[in-house]
């Protein structure tokens, strides 16, 4: 019995000896790794509006039952200018970066292009 | 801000310190006192017990196990307690952790765990590098140092984006340095690095600085009150992210040590509970948690 507890520990020092050497240390980051959006876009050209583009995405795409809306398990509520705002850091990371929200699926190109050009233009309640 | 928190956590341990003091130093006399100043300019006493387990309450303590033993440790956050009545105030949702430690010697010990938050397996080691005595030799403090080793297994949660293998790993290093300064007070600070292979945003650092500060104060003699406070470093903390603080109670049971907390963060490993936090405790964003240590000695017993 002793001996082989032992050797689960043993095994598992080399296993994560073995991941030390295969991952290294490294400085990446999502961002550079996986552009947000693969084209060229102009968020000066095509600015995006608070009213008239993201609230309607976020309703339909986020505040959606379970997720962010009211009953949010997570506690992050998505529905009106004031809290979208709040988390409008958060929301760039995981929708617009990593791509990992909604839990559903990725956005579409255009939909991650109009959330990147609001938050970087100020996401401002227009 | 930060300033405010350390002097209400010290004045709190300041307070409870002194009840038990009072009650403790009602029976000594001249002559205990001189035999005690005899005996221990002869001997080395080392400090023992620092804390009651070797996690103080999401964080590691000081304290190593001995030699041949096996601790396993199952620890659970539920959801916060601004969800209201409908998810029975956070217990209907809940991430849980499962290790297992093991001490190779008295003074050096390892464990893994596996995380449901972000699929995190963990692993480290743990070495005491310096003992807190009194006697022949004098120490003020207990140094320990921690390194982990975490990697995430969730998904990426899309098909869009590669990552390398490495960008799941991170790793912590930890010094823990502590005081046990009566038998019923002992404190610790915790300067800790952490690495991540990935970050999300270029403006973020990969490499971040965080100091804890935490502490138990003992209520009676199988309970205590913890506290545990991370401070992410100017320049260091991650855009929405706030600090880890977290009070609780431990209560020790034969072979059990059950630790029941109120905390800000879901994770329960270094990383993600250092760097990651979101919850904010003036929002109500307060998770109930427990962590249950079972140890079981497989040495060979002495005849």
């Amino acid at each position: 019995m002793r001996y082989q507890i032992i050797k689960i520990f043993v095994t598992a020092t080399f296993f994560m000896i073995s991941i030390l050497v295969i991952g290294g240390c490294r400085y990446d980051k999502a961002e550079l790794l996986n552009p947000p959006i693969s084209g060229p876009v102009n968020c000066a050209t095509s600015p995006a509006k608070f009213r008239a583009d993201i609230l309607p995405l976020i309703t339909s795409k986020c505040a959606i039952p379970g997720c962010h809306n009211t009953d949010a398990s997570g506690g992050v509520v998505l529905q009106n200018y004031a809290e979208i705002n709040a988390a409008k850091d958060r929301i760039y990371e995981r929708a617009v970066v990593e791509k990992s929200m909604p839990a559903t699926g990725p956005l579409p190109p255009a939909e991650i292009a109009l959330l990147k050009c609001w938050i970087d233009n100020g996401a401002l309640d227009n | 801000m930060l300033q405010k928190k350390l002097i209400l956590f010290c004045c709190v341990f300041a307070s409870l310190n002194q009840c038990v003091k009072a009650q403790n130093t009602t029976d000594t006399t001249d002559l205990m006192d001189r035999l005690e100043i005899e005996t221990t300019n002869s001997t080395t006493e080392y400090a023992a017990a620092t804390f009651k387990t070797s996690r103080l309450i999401n964080g590691h303590t000081i304290e190593t196990l001995g030699k041949a033993v096996l601790d396993v440790k199952i620890s659970h956050r539920f959801g916060t307690l601004n969800n209201g009545a409908y998810q029975l105030f956070g217990l209907d949702n809940a991430t849980m952790r499962m290790g297992l430690d093991f001490g190779i010697t008295n003074n050096l010990m390892v464990g893994i765990g596996r995380s449901t938050y972000q699929k995190t397996f963990d692993a480290f080691f743990k070495v005491k590098i310096l003992r807190q005595s009194s006697g022949k030799k004098k120490m003020p403090v207990s140094i320990s140092y921690v390194p982990t080793i975490a990697i995430r297994t969730l998904d990426w949660g899309d098909s869009i984006n590669k990552y390398p293998f490495s960008s799941r790993v991170s790793y912590t290093h930890q010094l823990i340095i502590a005081r046990k300064f009566s038998e019923a007070l002992s404190l610790q600070i915790m300067p800790t690095f952490i690495h991540r292979n990935l970050s999300p945003l270029i403006a973020e650092p990969n490499d971040l600085l965080a100091i804890g500060i935490g502490g138990r104060q003992k209520l009676t003699k199988r309970t205590s009150f913890n506290l545990e406070y991370y401070y992410m470093l100017p320049g260091y903390k991650i855009k929405g992210t706030t600090n880890s603080l977290s009070v609780g109670f431990d209560i020790e049971t034969g072979g059990h040590v059950f630790q029941l907390h109120f905390t800000n963060t879901r994770a329960m490993t270094e990383k993600n509970f250092i760097s990651e936090t979101t919850g904010k405790w003036q929002k109500g964003d307060i998770l109930f948690g427990f962590n249950i240590s079972r140890v079981f000695n497989i040495g060979k017993k002495k005849s």
